[in-house]
């Protein structure tokens, strides 16, 4: 039966593009929800044509997330309702939004990690695990470009596996709305493009595609459609052709205020960290010899398509993980890191904000005697932080799990930058993160620089990179492949270097 | 239910926190009820029983008062070990050695007078016991042993011990029948608060709960333990080290529950005997995890259990068998157990805009609950 009905979709193909004349997949009129009195969605008018990709933008809070929780069924809005071919509907639970099409690729993968792909595809379905299912899970992912196993244990995926899988799931399940949650934000660049060809694919075959991002690149070389949404309301509704990357950022900040960054050169000074022959770990994720210095005053960007050791250079810079062979000398007497999964590495989840914005200096005076602990002390640094870091909390003695993305990462720039350190070592320090937030983070690492320090910055966002970095290196396969000046970095010469197509200068 | 749900919450609030598991005591009891209905007891005698046998009465109090203060250390005792991420099963036989790291100092210095002689054997109980418990913390340290299987299993061990002391070197020849140890000397009995039968045992208890909330809260050692054992990520990028601190904190929950034991041994008959320990190490860890590691909490879950373990005795009493006194039991600490997941939770209703903003899933990493 379900299979039955997404060939019926599949027939009533639109033209690619989602012109204005295409018929209305979807639409939500006067969409007002509110938790407890703030309103997070306050009259919103969504309209969604079969055969768009419709982008949906605004900051952290703007109520996108709140939008696609109404549209699935997760919430019920306080009013407006949601249109689909003209029919109302009020989903009481995403599995009423499902059976009517609406499918969403929620950020956290739902998944059962030790499940196959096949059981995680039909679970909930009326379908059984078998050869069909197989064969029709194969069919859906070839069509999309995916090399997805039907018999593959989901935990031995990839992310970006994972997220096929979901894709596949909501198509089997004849889904013709599909909704993905910032779908790019655990993906690396290749990752992405191979996702968004699968998108493209989708609405030529007339589905309707909507998509969460920060990412304004993405959006004007992607969508067809965008929707900003700033404090609750649409503030654009637009096709995306002719649209320019600042234009959309100034509607969803709401005015001019974050050009992009004014970063003058560094002044690059003594060396403070030196790695010579560094090798560590096996297979990709790992260091095969790297050869690397960073001086006081300089930052240096390393690019790499995800999982090419970058982690592992991070970790080794700020002397965290051990060579296996190699040398690594610093003259640095405070390292900061700013480790790339805030919560799992960065910060103890149970313990409060005020104790995590301590974790620095609680062990020596004047925070500590050599036996005690001040409290006191510790609650005035960490009130000092969060008002000099702006750290979105009232209530430091909270568990710091209950802050939201950007809050946990100012939590640990706040910690970690405060220390006046001699080498910065970030890791993704602006992935997740809003527009303003993100230029608020990206001014600490600047500011952190002139300061003297030596900085190392990992990214995925060839753009920051280029923006911020007085030297950019590019790693492959563990190994620094590439090296740029400020300036003679472009994002064409990065994605060659990182890809490994290989151009003059590149150097082994 | 439809359209209610029920959504995580990470702050409970204070009225929740009192509300839920008196709530949870409330609904145990009437499930007691029933069940004691069904057997064809009275109800109100039954309960009249608990109650006076346990906070209604003198003579009820002060026996769940020396319950509560050996429950007190072992829940201690598990529950700092907790805050590491370490399962310490093994209080009840760390207890044992705390007895008889007592008894041997007892009976080697027996010319002390009380005061020295007391301390001496607290000391020597703490020590014992607190040895006992490196016995497991060093492979699970160094090469990451489970700590759970070797604590349990050096219960055996400790046990037996126990029992081969009193049945061969200490063994008391003048008793037949029973395997006890000689007397301790009359000085190492622990002196009784007023004309109670209470010892100032839970005066230590109590001590001991304070000073365990010092260190953990007001130390810088037990700050960083607190890092280590919520994330241990963290910890090694902050350079805190895992090894060193396991071994630490179950040498302190070992100590805990070693003078749990010294104040069973000055409790007692004034003999080292079998059946000293009276499960009260295993017990620790249903009040160590009822009291979710807290430790002004463990001091009321302490209390709260004794009580329960006195009022379930006086219910046999009464004649009611023990099996259904058991069954009473047992439903109020499931329920409270329910009480406490379910009140981590809040119900919404997604008609109305009651709720909190998206589901952002708190992650909360590690950590003990």
């Amino acid at each position: 039966m379900v299979a039955d009905s997404n060939t019926e979709l599949a027939g009533t193909t639109v033209g690619r593009g989602g012109e204005l004349g295409s018929a209305l997949a979807l639409s939500a009129v006067g969409i007002t929800k509110s938790f407890d009195g703030k309103f997070a969605n306050e009259g919103v008018d969504f309209d969604l044509r079969g055969g768009e990709i419709h982008a949906l933008l605004g900051e952290n809070g703007a109520g996108k997330t709140t939008l696609i929780s109404v549209l699935c069924g997760q919430y019920r809005a306080d009013s407006g309702e949601v249109l689909i071919d003209g029919v109302a509907h009020r989903f009481s639970s995403p599995r009423e939004a499902l059976k009517a099409g609406i499918g969403v690729v929620h950020q956290d993968l739902r998944q059962i990690t030790r499940f196959t792909v096949i059981e995680n595809v039909v679970l909930g379905s009326s379908q059984r695990v078998g050869r069909e299912a197989a064969e029709r899970i194969r069919e859906i992912a070839d069509g999309l470009g995916f090399d997805l196993d039907p018999g593959a244990i989901v935990s031995s995926l990839s992310v970006g596996e994972r997220q096929q899988l979901e894709i596949v799931k909501l198509l089997y399940r004849g889904s013709r709305v599909l909704i993905l949650d910032e779908p790019t934000a655990v993906l690396a660049p290749a990752q992405s493009e191979q996702l968004f060809r699968a998108l493209r694919r989708l609405a030529d075959e007339g589905k309707a595609v909507v998509f969460v991002s920060h990412r304004l690149r993405e959006v004007t070389e992607t969508a067809d459609v965008v929707t900003v949404l700033r404090h609750g309301r649409v503030v654009a509704h637009r096709p995306v052709a002719g649209a320019e990357p600042h234009e959309l950022a100034a509607l969803m900040v709401g005015d001019d205020s974050a050009p992009p960054l004014q970063v003058t050169p560094g002044s690059p000074g003594e060396p403070v960290v030196t790695l010579q022959g560094a090798k560590c770990g096996e297979g990709r994720r790992a260091l095969h010899g790297v050869d690397l210095t960073i001086r006081r005053g300089e930052i240096v960007g390393v690019a790499g398509v995800s999982g090419n050791g970058q982690v592992e250079l991070a970790e080794t810079v700020a002397g965290i993980r051990r060579l296996d062979s190699g040398k690594r000398s610093d003259s640095a007497e405070q390292i900061a890191f700013i480790p790339e999964d805030r919560l799992a590495t960065g910060l103890v989840g149970s313990m409060s904000i005020a104790e995590n914005l301590a974790f620095r200096r609680y062990d020596r005076a004047p925070m500590s005697t050599p036996v005690w602990l001040r409290r006191g002390r510790l609650r005035a640094w960490a009130d000092q932080l969060i008002e000099r870091f702006a750290v979105p909390t009232n209530r430091p003695q909270l568990p710091v799990a209950a802050l939201s993305g950007g809050g946990l990462q100012r939590v640990i720039i706040a910690r970690e930058i405060s220390e006046s350190p001699e080498l910065l070592v970030a890791a993704q320090p602006t992935r997740g993160l809003d527009v303003v937030s993100a230029a608020s983070v990206r001014s600490q690492i600047v500011a952190a620089r002139d300061n003297g320090a030596g900085v190392l910055m990992v990214s995925e966002d060839l753009d920051e990179l280029i923006e911020l970095s007085d030297r950019i290196v590019v790693m492959l396969g563990g190994r620094i492949v590439g090296e740029m000046d400020r300036g003679a970095a472009s994002r064409a010469e990065l994605g060659r270097q990182m890809t490994g197509v290989g151009t003059a200068g590149a150097t082994a | 239910m439809r359209g209610w749900r029920l959504e995580r919450r990470i702050d409970q609030p204070l009225a929740s926190r009192i509300l839920v598991p008196v709530l949870a005591i409330v609904a145990g009891l009437l499930f007691g009820a029933v069940v004691l209905a069904i057997g064809g007891h009275s109800v109100t005698e039954a309960y009249e029983a608990m109650w006076e046998s346990s906070f209604g009465t003198g003579p009820g109090l002060e026996q769940t008062l020396i319950r509560a203060t050996p429950l007190l250390l072992t829940g201690l005792a598990v529950g700092v070990a907790l805050r590491m991420n370490i399962w310490n099963i093994g209080a009840e036989g760390q207890m044992a050695m705390g007895a008889i790291g007592a008894t041997f100092v007892a009976f080697h210095l027996s010319g002390l007078s009380a005061l020295p002689l007391l301390v001496l054997m607290f000391l020597g109980g703490a020590i014992a016991a607190g040895i006992w418990a490196l016995v497991a913390a060093i492979p699970r340290a160094l090469i990451g042993l489970n700590e759970i299987i070797t604590t349990l299993f050096l219960n055996y061990i400790a046990l037996l011990f126990l029992s081969a002391l009193i049945n061969g070197p200490w063994k008391d020849p003048s008793v037949v029948g029973f395997a006890y140890s000689k007397p301790l000397p009359a000085q190492s009995e622990l002196p009784f608060i007023g004309d109670t039968k209470v010892t100032i045992g839970v005066f230590i208890a109590l001590a001991a709960a304070a000073v365990i909330w010092w260190l953990l809260d007001r130390t810088r050692a037990g700050f960083s333990l607190q890092i280590a054992g919520g994330n241990v990520r963290a910890a090694q990028y902050l350079k805190i080290g895992i090894a060193r601190r396991i071994l630490f904190v179950l040498l302190i929950s070992g100590a805990l529950a070693g003078i749990a034991g010294v104040i069973q041994l000055g409790t007692a008959s004034g003999r080292l005997q079998d059946g000293l320990t009276a499960n009260y190490g295993y017990i620790g860890i249903l009040v160590a995890f009822l009291a979710r590691t807290r430790i002004p909490l463990t001091v009321v879950v302490a209390l709260l259990y004794a009580a329960l373990l006195t009022g379930g005795t006086a219910l046999q009493s009464t004649g009611i068998p023990s099996s259904i006194a058991q069954i009473v039991q047992a439903a109020i600490i499931i329920f409270v157990l329910a009480g406490q997941v379910l009140g981590s939770y809040r119900l919404v209703r997604p008609l109305r805009g009651s709720a909190q903003p998206p589901p952002s899933e708190p992650a909360v990493a590690g950590g003990a609950r």
